[in-house]
């Protein structure tokens, strides 16, 4: 039996070898025995049928009678056995004998003191017996027994062996196909599902129980390991999935990293983000930014569908500004993942929300773009279906939204640059103009002096004219050196290192005194300027800068007021001194509120307004420096009011190791603005 | 029974003289028959063969002896001889006495006795009737009937007489009746051989 070997053959061999074998040692056996009881029975038998013949054959002997001798021996012939026999007188000559066949004639003569014996031959047994009475022996009796009938015996035995095995070899052959039937086939069963699985890669086939014996638990085993191999896949096919997704990822950040770089235009590159979520994060996806009052604005929008698109820009511009001020992304900067549904019914919903739910977008995912801290906009993300957003969705969202904060913080830092640039260059070109006018007034009215010793002339003969071009020339000089003078402070604020010389200060002092230097040109603008200051309000201020300040609104005033009444009141409430200054006059644009105080900026034109634009900078700086603020409330063509609030105990001193006191502190407190 | 005794046993207390004798006396015997049957066939002289034949008779006589037992108290003592008494006419010449005087039965030594009278038969252990006597065969018998001796007769007569034994010729050849009934009658065993060599009569 070979290990290659079917397990029908193998069970036929079992069966015969655990049934034939001791079946045909035990036939073996009992035949054996029988043959050897068979024997022993012929050689009793022969004994005893010698003993009683030659017990017979005495007295024919004693009285010679070889006729009674020789019908004595004939009577054996009634035993089919006994093939032949011989009585032999006390010489060992042939006395009589009786023969069944010719062919067994016994021999003539024998040796006379023959014992008494069983000798075998092939075919015969021959038994010899003394012929012996009263002691006396009278010859010897041979009996020729033959052993046929223990070869057929034998023979009968060994057909009946052979029909045996021959039996045995049919039960055998039908008990191993019976058993194939229980065992084999389900085995093979068994092995047609494993290669299935192997070679056709057929995950869900399973073996088929039968039974609930030991191949039915071994078609559970299957079945289970088969389980186990396809859960294995299964984990295999997620954490492929997983793999490939944060591939595709990555592969999208890095792609949308790299074209988010390719511009730095602001415009162009919110635009970038949208068609970059859509669809990698949705069916739409739009961007607020927040506006200069702190609301959002829409700004661009990006649908799968471009008719829808084109719907939702027009919705786009139909939302008004400035009602997302309470978008929960304002209200805590982080992801936000809702259904639209829900925010739509909230009570201060997105507008564009609700154009969208009825769109049939149903999730919504809000991410802030902050960069440094600071909320630049917000990316919105909807997709049709209630499914809400994933962590894996979210995370690469997120991604893209740190991404594009980058990228628009970039945009932003370079508009705004781009922004300062241009208004140097306007600074430039105004502080040029600023500066040339009076240098070419200068230039010729010294020019003018210098002519035909014009100047000599008129000190003899017109002193009085002389004295009047000098002053103009000295009028001019000073424009100058008060321009220098700003661009020094401006110089000096944007390094940090404007000094303060801390004394007590009577404000409304201050502003009277402003307010009596500047009559000549209040009255020239027509503008009449009246100080409602009912007490004196002193404070730890640096009397020059104050001045400085006080100057500066009044100037501004009187040279926007439109010649109309200008009302300064100067007044104290809780610790901090308050002056505000209000004019009537051509008034600021809301959205230049702000931007008047930035360095190099106006909110009108150079050419109607001359000067540098610095004021109001520079009194915005020393305000500060005094640990004050400075605000405007206007309206475009109604005037402005300026409101400077300023602690009465002045600035604080800074910390020693972030301030650096002068030397000149030792005579006075002197501070560094920052 | 004796016949189923072992012949190794029969052979180890057989006394010598008694086995040495036989073996001459079978000798003699196969002579005598071979002789006979050559004169009978020749046609030979009358006397001679006669002589022969009662040789053969006087051997048959002592070989009758080794198939019969006698009763322990047929004989006085141990010393006791067996006696043959020969009634009538001694046919056998010296053959008989010849045989008695080289021969033991029943390991004694053996006496021929002459019986004139039938009643001399009584003291006898066997007792041979002559054909001349075989007119009074019956009165041999008379007078031993019922004692253990054995009676036998001689010529074709005596078989249809109720002796025990009794020759007669047959193609040429000696031969024996032997009558049951008597046998039983007379207390003697006899061997179930000698039945199966004789004609049995009388059963």
């Amino acid at each position: 039996m070979t290990g290659g070997a079917s397990i029908r053959h193998k069970l036929v061999a079992v069966i015969l070898t655990a049934s034939l074998a001791p079946m045909l040692v035990g036939f073996a056996l009992l035949a054996r025995l029988d043959l050897r009881d068979l024997r022993r029975s012929m050689l009793e038998t022969g004994a005893l049928l010698a003993q009683l013949q030659v017990d017979h054959s005495v007295a024919e002997l004693v009285f010679e009678d070889r006729e009674a001798s020789a019908r004595t021996l004939a009577r054996l012939s009634g035993v089919p056995s006994v093939v032949g026999a011989a009585l032999y007188d006390r010489e060992g000559r042939l006395f009589a004998s009786y023969q069944r066949t010719l062919a067994q004639r016994p021999p003539a003569r024998i040796a006379p003191s023959r014992p008494p014996v069983a000798e075998e031959f092939e075919g015969h047994i021959d038994f010899y017996r003394p012929s012996v009475h009263e002691g006396v022996r009278y010859g010897t009796l041979l009996l020729r027994l033959s052993t046929a009938p223990m070869d057929a015996r034998r023979r009968a035995y060994l057909v009946g062996l052979l029909a045996v095995a021959l039996g045995m070899a049919i039960m055998s052959l039908a008990a191993a196909l019976a058993f194939e039937r229980v065992v084999s086939r389900p085995i093979l069963s068994l092995a047609d599902v494993a290669r299935r699985v192997t070679h056709e890669q057929s995950r869900s086939v399973r073996a088929t129980k039968t039974s609930d014996d030991e191949i039915g638990l071994l078609a559970d085993a299957f079945n289970e390991m088969l389980d186990g191999l396809d859960e294995r896949q299964r984990e295999r096919d997620r954490a492929q999935a997983a793999l490939q997704q944060s591939e595709e990822a990555a592969r999208y950040l890095a792609e949308a990293t790299a074209r988010l770089a390719e511009s730095l235009d602001f415009d162009t590159t919110i635009s970038l983000l949208v068609h970059l979520a859509v669809p990698a994060l949705g069916d739409v996806a739009y961007v607020f930014l927040p506006e200069f009052d702190g609301a959002l604005r829409q700004v661009a929008v990006r649908h799968r569908d471009p008719s829808i698109e084109k719907t939702l820009e027009r919705t786009l511009r139909l939302v008004p500004a400035g009602d997302d001020a309470t978008h929960p992304v304002l209200a805590a900067p982080r992801s936000t993942v809702a259904t639209t549904s829900r925010l739509a019914g909230a009570p201060h919903a997105d507008p564009f929300l609700r154009a969208l739910s009825g769109l049939g977008i149903g999730s919504v995912l809000s991410l802030p773009l902050v960069s440094r801290g600071q909320l630049l906009g917000v990316l919105t993300c909807g997709r049709s279906g209630t499914t809400l957003y994933g962590a894996a969705e979210m995370a690469l969202a997120q991604g893209l939204a740190n991404r594009a904060a980058i990228a628009v913080e970039n945009a932003r830092l370079y508009r705004q640059a781009q922004e300062a640039i241009r208004v140097r260059s306007d600074f430039m070109a105004v502080a040029s103009h600023e500066l040339r006018t009076p240098i070419t007034a200068l230039q010729l009215n010294l020019q003018l002096l210098l002519r035909s010793d014009r100047a000599e002339t008129l000190m003899l003969t017109n002193p009085k004219k002389l004295r009047s071009d000098l002053e103009r020339v000295l009028k001019q000089v000073r424009r100058l050196g008060g321009l220098v003078e700003n661009l020094l402070d401006v110089a000096h604020l944007s390094l940090g290192r404007l000094p303060l010389t801390l004394e007590d200060v009577d404000l409304a002092a201050v502003a009277a005194e402003v307010a009596a230097r500047l009559e000549v040109l209040s009255a020239k603008s027509g503008s009449t300027l009246t100080i409602h200051a009912p007490t004196p309000v002193v404070g730890h201020w640096d009397l020059l800068r104050i001045e400085q300040i006080v100057t500066n609104l009044f100037s501004n005033a009187i040279k926007y007021g439109s010649g109309r009444p200008i009302d300064v009141t100067v007044e104290v409430a809780g610790g901090t001194a308050r002056l505000l200054v209000r004019d009537e006059g051509i008034g600021i644009a809301p959205e230049d509120a702000d931007r008047i105080f930035g360095a190099f900026e106006r909110a009108v034109s150079v050419h109607h307004f001359g000067g540098l634009g610095l004021g109001l900078h520079i009194t915005r700086e020393l305000v500060e420096s005094h640990a004050g603020t400075i605000r405007v409330t206007s309206k475009p063509g109604a005037g402005s009011l300026f409101v400077v609030e300023l602690p009465l105990e002045g600035p604080r001193p800074p910390a020693p190791d972030a301030g650096t006191r002068s030397a000149a502190a030792s005579d006075g407190e002197q501070l560094s603005a920052h | 029974m004796d016949f189923l005794r072992p012949p190794d046993e029969g052979g180890a207390s057989a006394p010598s003289r008694g086995r040495g004798s036989v073996r001459r006396a079978s000798r003699s015997l196969a002579w005598l028959v071979v002789v006979q049957l050559a004169l009978l066939s020749a046609g030979g002289r009358p006397a001679l063969a006669q002589e022969l034949e009662y040789r053969v008779k006087a051997e048959f006589l002592e070989r009758f002896t080794r198939f019969i037992e006698w009763p322990p108290e047929s004989f006085r003592s141990p010393e006791d001889p067996f006696v043959i008494g020969v009634f009538g006419d001694n046919p056998f010449d010296h053959a008989l006495v010849k045989i008695a005087e080289e021969r033991a039965i029943k390991n004694r030594r053996v006496v021929v006795r002459p019986i004139d009278k039938a009643s001399d038969a009584v003291g006898c252990h066997l007792v041979f009737v002559a054909r001349s006597e075989a007119v009074r065969l019956s009165e041999v018998l008379a007078s031993t009937a019922g004692l253990p001796i054995l009676v036998v007769g001689d010529g074709d007569g005596a078989a249809d007489t109720s002796a025990h034994l009794a020759f007669f010729s047959e193609g040429g050849r000696v031969r024996f009746t032997l009558n049951a009934a008597a046998v039983r009658q007379s207390h003697l065993r006899v061997s179930p051989q000698l039945f199966s060599l004789a004609r049995v009569v009388g059963t």
